[in-house]
């Protein structure tokens, strides 16, 4: 590589523009990671592992990843049937459900969080029928999933329309003038390439229902080692005035994200290269 | 196989892409579609292969109704213009995919899969590159894989939309004979589209002519080149000059040049069209005359544009090795071949010296 | 040479692109599990925020919104909105025009950065801001030693607001500005514009619309941000509850019709935001960017 800092440009205005850039970056951004990473060097390797290892903390820990890896994973076929509809068939109401689809990017997740405990408790419209039938979804567990699920749909849906709507239709009737069935096509043909764009989604679903807070707390029942979620234990951990249990949960949890999503993104560039590309 | 079609139209929504064609192609042939773009030979070939479903007429290949059968029944070979090929699958898995594919009582076994990917490989001269994924390999090599992929299904009959549309000239021209010699060695009988006419030319048996939908002639090369059925031909294929005359009382007339005598009944506005290198600049010609206004050289060959006396349309004339013109030079004319046209239907002369001298 | 007779009769009887589709049957089932997904998790939800916001009729949903303590959260939420969004969107522009205009060093580990805050809890956010500014955090005992409340009071929510919606327009408008390319600029400064002419007369009317949407989003998020605000406002009544906070409140009370009252308008801005961009979809899908993620 060669050390141009910058190539030249007839355009005006670049070092403004980086300069307020970095500035407002390492100001709103830069400045307050960094207070964590001081706090958590202050604790050392040992004070994190101790409170890691702490019955409560491993419990929220083991909940938040575990329920986000399920939520992504049922997402990849819930938003891959839905960005498979959306792009392929034409109904009425596919526009709408396709605007619908970002609801939870744009819902503040306090209201997500009241809305879906509203309907998924006891008394609600979905958790009443369910209730009788012996399932309870609100604060449970199997709520906290509900609501990771929610938040993470959208991602899945948005990484993997695009891609989808770019197949080119000429290997579909390749794949059928050969003799391959519809399905086989589907499966054999349309999908595998879509696997990085499955992987995305799949990782930025995961990275946000891990730290999700807002729709997660009203559901969850927040039972400690029963219901409750690695953020909520780093406010618990604040409101006692106990910040270097909060920074060391903060800690776990920002190491653990960028290990799976480290992991996904070797993933990636492995298939990538095993395809060919780049 | 020998493929027959009989009356095929394809409407899409209010536009008719194709009307009553009627096309017969024998076992083994290799036949060129030729036409300008919105032609309907793309949606022909794809017809053929069961990609697009007639509105209305039939398709049969050897004594059976293709048209009742899905694509994936029908067996063809289709390489398509882009090549189209799975990137997530290596030279290898793409060449046996079409085998792979059938249901398990007629699935070859790995080991014939094996060695008929070996064999095809060996035949598109890709030997060695198995493992290699299509983002790996250069046009030319994809467009021999597609092929391979097509040939694995041992097909009844090969269609090729635009084989040679995604390269440059160069490797074009060398895929050209290559792709000949294959047929010639395969036998299968083999369809392409193409908007080009040398290439249909240079590879078909037979080349077969759309134009807006509906098939104008078709005809080996050189009956194609020189017997245009329609003006649209006359003026697709090669050069042309197309002159506007008369006709009255069963004479042909340039002007006032009499051109020969045609049936009666014919009568009005029509068209003479003759190819460049068939107008011959004569001192002894008696009947055409005009005036040269400026000199070209096009490749090979040397151009006058004369203006005839006749009737002061601008015609373009080829000139043999060493001809010695200058422009303003008043010159007679005489035509080898010419075309004459009435309706758009072909009008023969009745005179047999209807050579203009 | 594998020889493949062809079938005596035709397995079954070829329908318009019976090849290239799927069954009728498989394609009804496929849409009506995705319409069944989304209404168990979208439309349901969002139905039950304004019938429980109304169920004690319009008087009772008026008399939610009136309280006292529901109007200052009001004015709170409109009041960091007013801070962050202006102040986010100038970054915005400031990062889109250095990254998507200009090739340099380490800019992929700028893009990197202003991504930062969408891969951190909103949680780990406030906790940053506590870390730094709290009673015993590195700067918190300075400031507080000049009489600057940081935590538990506005400013604190206006820094962790700030964070979270930090990377939204910035994100809108750099994949945006990429595609479009230079050409229209470089043409205005070739035709004698100045540097600000260029900018306001050729720049911000090509991406006005993606900034718009960037805009919207930021605004969505810095009137609903609850994570990183709940840990540093201290949730006083009256005082430094935002109208999430102030939903949540309500809720611990047992006041269902305040708390989806306020939801309810939350709710109305979140889904003004999703027509404004369904409709900027449908009418400039050429100047927003393809392909998108929040």
């Amino acid at each position: 590589m060669r050390t141009v800092l910058l190539k030249p440009s007839p355009l005006p205005g670049f070092t403004p523009a980086l300069g307020a850039a970095l500035l407002w970056l390492g100001l709103l951004v830069l400045i307050p990671l960094a207070a964590l990473v001081w706090r958590a060097s202050g604790l050392g390797l040992s004070g994190i592992l101790a409170i890691a290892g702490q019955p409560r903390v491993a419990a929220a820990l083991k909940l938040s990843f575990g329920l986000s890896l399920l939520a992504a994973a049922l997402n990849v076929v819930l938003g891959g049937v839905v960005a498979w509809v959306l792009t392929r068939y034409e109904f009425p109401g596919r526009r709408l459900l396709d605007a619908a689809v970002d609801l939870p990017f744009a819902l503040p997740t306090a209201v997500a969080g009241i809305a879906l405990t509203a309907v998924y408790a006891p008394n609600g419209w979905i958790g009443a029928p369910l209730d009788a039938l012996g399932f309870k979804v609100a604060f449970t567990p199997l709520g906290i999933f509900i609501a990771l699920v929610f938040i993470g749909l959208p991602f899945m849906v948005r990484s993997v329309e695009p891609v989808l709507s770019e197949v080119e239709p000429e290997i579909e009737e390749a794949s059928a003038t050969l003799g391959a069935s519809r399905l086989r096509t589907i499966f054999q043909v349309v999908l595998p390439p879509l696997v990085p764009a499955f992987l995305t989604g799949f990782a930025l679903a995961l990275a946000r229902a891990v730290g999700e807070y807002g729709s997660v707390v009203f559901i969850s029942g927040n039972i400690p080692f029963v219901s409750e979620i690695a953020p909520l234990l780093i406010v618990v951990r604040l409101e006692e005035f106990d910040e270097a249990g909060a920074t060391a949960v903060a800690t776990i949890m920002l190491a653990l994200s960028f290990a799976i999503l480290l992991i996904i993104n070797l993933v990636q560039a492995h298939v990538r290269r095993r395809t060919g590309h780049d | 196989m020998d493929i027959t079609i009989r009356r095929l139209q394809k409407t899409f929504g209010a536009s008719p892409a194709l009307h009553g064609v009627d096309l017969d192609i024998r076992s083994g042939e290799l036949i060129g579609l030729l036409g300008p773009s919105g032609s309907g030979k793309t949606t022909l070939l794809r017809a053929i292969a069961g990609l697009e479903r007639p509105s209305a007429g039939q398709i049969f290949f050897g004594g059976q109704n293709a048209s009742m059968f899905s694509v994936q029944e029908r067996r063809v070979g289709f390489v398509f213009q882009n090549y189209a090929l799975f990137r997530h699958m290596n030279v290898a898995e793409n060449i046996s995919y079409g085998m792979r594919v059938r249901p398990r009582a007629t699935r070859p076994s790995p080991q014939q899969i094996k060695q008929r990917v070996g064999e095809l490989l060996d035949l598109v001269q890709l030997t060695g590159l198995e493992v290699r994924f299509p983002g790996q390999l250069s046009g030319g090599q994809r467009q021999r894989v597609a092929l391979a992929r097509a040939l694995a299904v041992d097909p009844r009959v090969l269609l090729l939309d635009e084989p040679f549309g995604a390269l440059d000239a160069r490797v074009r021209k060398d895929l050209r004979v290559w792709l000949r010699d294959l047929h010639k060695r395969t036998g299968h009988t083999t369809i392409f589209v193409t908007h080009d006419q040398d290439e249909a030319l240079e590879m078909s048996d037979r080349v077969a002519i759309l134009n807006r939908g509906a098939l104008e002639q078709i005809g080996a090369p050189d009956e194609i080149y020189n017997a245009p059925a329609t003006p649209f031909i006359f003026q697709f294929i090669g050069d042309a000059n197309r002159v506007p005359l008369n006709i009255a009382n069963g004479q042909a007339r340039l002007g006032a040049a009499k051109l020969g005598r045609v049936s009666i009944g014919l009568e009005g506005a029509a068209e003479l069209f003759f190819r460049p290198e068939d107008a011959v600049i004569d001192e002894a010609a008696g009947l055409l005359s005009g005036e040269i206004t400026a000199l070209r050289r096009q490749g090979a060959k040397r151009r006058a544009d004369v203006r005839l006396d006749q009737t002061g349309a601008m015609i373009e004339v080829d000139l043999p090795y060493g001809a010695i013109v200058y422009p303003s030079q008043r010159v007679g004319l005489r035509l080898e071949r010419m075309g004459l046209f009435a309706n758009g239907r072909r009008v023969s002369f009745l005179d047999e010296a209807h050579r203009v001298a | 040479m594998i020889d493949l007779p062809l079938p005596e009769t035709p397995l079954r009887i070829q329908r318009d692109r019976d090849a290239l589709a799927e069954a009728p049957a498989l394609r009804r089932t496929l849409i009506g599990f995705a319409v069944t997904v989304l209404t168990l998790f979208l439309f349901l939800p969002l139905a039950t925020v304004f019938i429980e916001a109304f169920g004690k009729g319009v008087a009772g949903f008026l008399n939610a919104l009136s309280d006292a303590e529901v109007q200052s959260s009001i004015k709170l939420t409109l009041i960091v909105a007013t801070i962050c969004v202006p102040i986010n969107t100038a970054f915005g522009i400031a990062a889109a025009w250095a990254v998507a205009r200009f090739e340099f060093t380490g800019k992929s580990a700028l893009v990197t950065f202003i991504d930062l805050p969408f891969s951190v809890s909103p949680v780990i956010a406030g906790l940053c801001c506590v870390l730094l500014f709290g009673a015993r955090g590195l700067l918190g005992p300075q400031l507080a030693s000049y009489g600057v409340e940081v935590i538990f009071a506005i400013p604190g929510i206006v820094l962790a607001t700030l964070f979270v919606t930090f990377p939204f327009v910035a994100r809108e408008l750099i994949p945006l500005m990429q595609q479009q390319g230079s050409d229209d600029e470089q043409a205005a400064l070739t035709l004698g514009a100045s540097g600000w002419r260029m900018f306001l007369t050729v720049t911000l009317p090509n991406v006005k619309w993606g900034l718009l949407y960037g805009v919207l989003l930021c605004n969505a998020r810095a009137m609903g941000e609850f994570g990183a605000v709940a840990v540093v406002s201290g949730r006083i009544r009256g005082g430094t509850s935002t109208m999430p906070l102030q939903v949540e409140a309500l809720y611990n009370d047992y006041n269902m019709v305040g708390a989806f009252a306020v939801a309810s308008l939350l709710a109305l801005l979140a889904l003004i935001t999703l027509i404004v961009k369904t409709f900027l979809e449908w009418r400039f899908t050429g100047e927003l960017a393809l392909r998108r993620r929040t």
